[in-house]
């Protein structure tokens, strides 16, 4: 119950992440793809989608406490 | 992001500690849930692992999309059964629009000394978001005073003739410790579209409410029989009380359809349509129509009324029929118009079709629980096309 509760807020915030962003959130959290294939797929440098996931951590992590 | 979900506090601290320092306060609640149990000090280790949350975020994701995908289409071949039901959705929903008319007229009474500063201010609002339905209801008194019962705490909401009216975990009970009295008072519980409700009738029987539907019933109950009147789709579970029957007069869009006898037992009324559905579960029950004819069921059988009709399914779809209160929407052979209604009733929207029905059957389960846009994707998966304003769907060829 606890685990559904987490995961459900996570997706949650995610849904109000930019475009870019929340595509590449979903390859790498959704579908499991890995930086290298999502780059591929996407044209885009493998640091792109770092800095991608990196930013998009720091959203999640930066609204989570505004949920209580 | 306005949805509760249980333990949402303590999910949001565990999430956190894993990155940040936690408050004396969190520390503490995080610290009597591990000391809770040892399976709780396992979950807690598998949610601050990167990799493994990573891991239960796909899990969960593929859980949720196989939900959507679960309702596919077969392309209509074999259903040949006639369709019966042209509706009139004005008279359909005309309790419920009655009541929409009451309310509007109660807001704008409330809001007309306090115009609104510019007109335009209100058409730039956005339309609420399509959400799925939940539990809720309107009561309607025998004075005519109505009582919106969603946002309500426990408690007791009104007392009629002596008879307390309570609402308790989302559920309305009946309380008979006041004096005896000849004169009925009939209360009304309406479902709009988007809410579904259960209530506790004055002699224990059980009824639930589908969105779209309502029920009128005396607050204390005749000692010879109990009579009530519904409309739209309810499933009761009856107490039983010797030598006082239990009826259920029916009204369909044509006026009343008919009568349910009951001898003590469980079953659902489907009367959303031009007929009305009685499929028993367990016990007994006496159906009519209007043309004086009547039959027995036995439990797993199906009557089908009309004003002028009465016929009986041997096997009906028990699970399709059960659906609603088990939480799903069951499309096993449901044309689209069938699944568009019982969508637009539980996700409180309007169904336009620019040209005829497309001719499209479908098969699975859908979750009552499942977001909009997730029934969105699963209408695209089943080949249906169309494109959405608002609150409103509109179907294309």
């Amino acid at each position: 119950m606890i685990e559904t509760t987490a995961l459900q807020l996570i997706f949650d915030i995610a849904e109000g992440l930019p475009t870019a962003c929340k595509r590449i959130f979903d390859m790498l959290y959704k579908q499991q793809m890995s930086y290298q294939d999502i780059a591929q797929q996407l044209h885009l440098n493998i640091q792109t989608v770092r800095n991608q996931n990196a930013r998009a951590i720091a959203y999640i992590r930066k609204k989570l406490p505004a949920l209580v | 992001m306005g949805m509760e979900y249980p333990d949402k506090e303590l999910a949001i601290i565990i999430l956190k500690s894993a990155y940040t320092s936690l408050t004396q306060e969190e520390q503490d609640k995080l610290s009597a849930w591990l000391n809770g149990s040892a399976a709780n000090r396992t979950k807690y280790q598998e949610l601050i692992d990167s990799e493994q949350l990573r891991l239960k975020m796909a899990q969960y994701a593929r859980r949720n999309d196989h939900e959507a995908l679960h309702l596919q289409t077969i392309l209509r071949s074999v259903n040949n059964k006639a369709r019966v039901y042209p509706i009139n959705i004005v008279r359909k929903y005309r309790w419920a629009v009655a009541i929409m008319v009451l309310m509007l007229a109660g807001a704008w009474w409330l809001t007309r000394n306090n115009p609104p500063a510019n007109t335009i201010a209100i058409t730039d609002q956005k339309p609420a978001p399509v959400v799925p339905g939940k539990t809720g209801a309107v009561l309607m008194l025998d004075d005519g005073s109505q009582i919106v019962l969603d946002s309500m705490g426990n408690g007791v909401v009104a007392t009629q003739q002596g008879t307390l009216i309570q609402l308790k975990d989302g559920q309305l009970a009946y309380d008979k410790t006041g004096i005896d009295e000849e004169m009925l008072a009939y209360n009304t519980l309406v479902t709009p579209k988007g809410r579904e409700f259960k209530l506790v009738l004055p002699d224990g029987t059980a009824a639930w409410l589908n969105s779209g539907s309502s029920i009128r019933y005396p607050v204390r109950f005749h000692a010879k029989e109990r009579l009530v009147y519904i409309t739209g789709e309810v499933y009761f579970e009856v107490a039983h009380v010797k030598n006082s029957p239990f009826l259920v007069k029916v009204n369909i869009s044509a006026g009343e359809a008919g009568t349910v006898e009951v001898l003590g037992t469980q079953f659902n009324i489907n009367a959303y349509e031009n007929v009305y559905r009685t499929t028993l579960l367990e016990g007994r029950v006496k159906v009519s129509s209007g043309t004086n004819r009547e039959l027995y069921l036995q439990p797993n059988q199906q009557a089908i009324a009309s004003p002028n009709q009465l016929i009986i399914d041997h096997s009906p779809n028990i699970d399709k029929v059960m659906a609603w209160r088990r939480g799903f929407f069951n499309f096993d052979n449901a044309g689209l118009e069938e699944v568009m209604q019982q969508l637009a009733r539980w996700y409180d929207i309007e169904v336009e079709y620019q040209s005829g029905i497309p001719d499209i059957t479908f098969a699975g389960a859908l979750s009552r629980g499942m977001t909009w846009s997730g029934v969105l994707r699963a209408l695209e998966e089943s080949k249906v096309h169309f494109k959405t304003a608002g609150r409103k769907i509109i179907i294309l060829p």
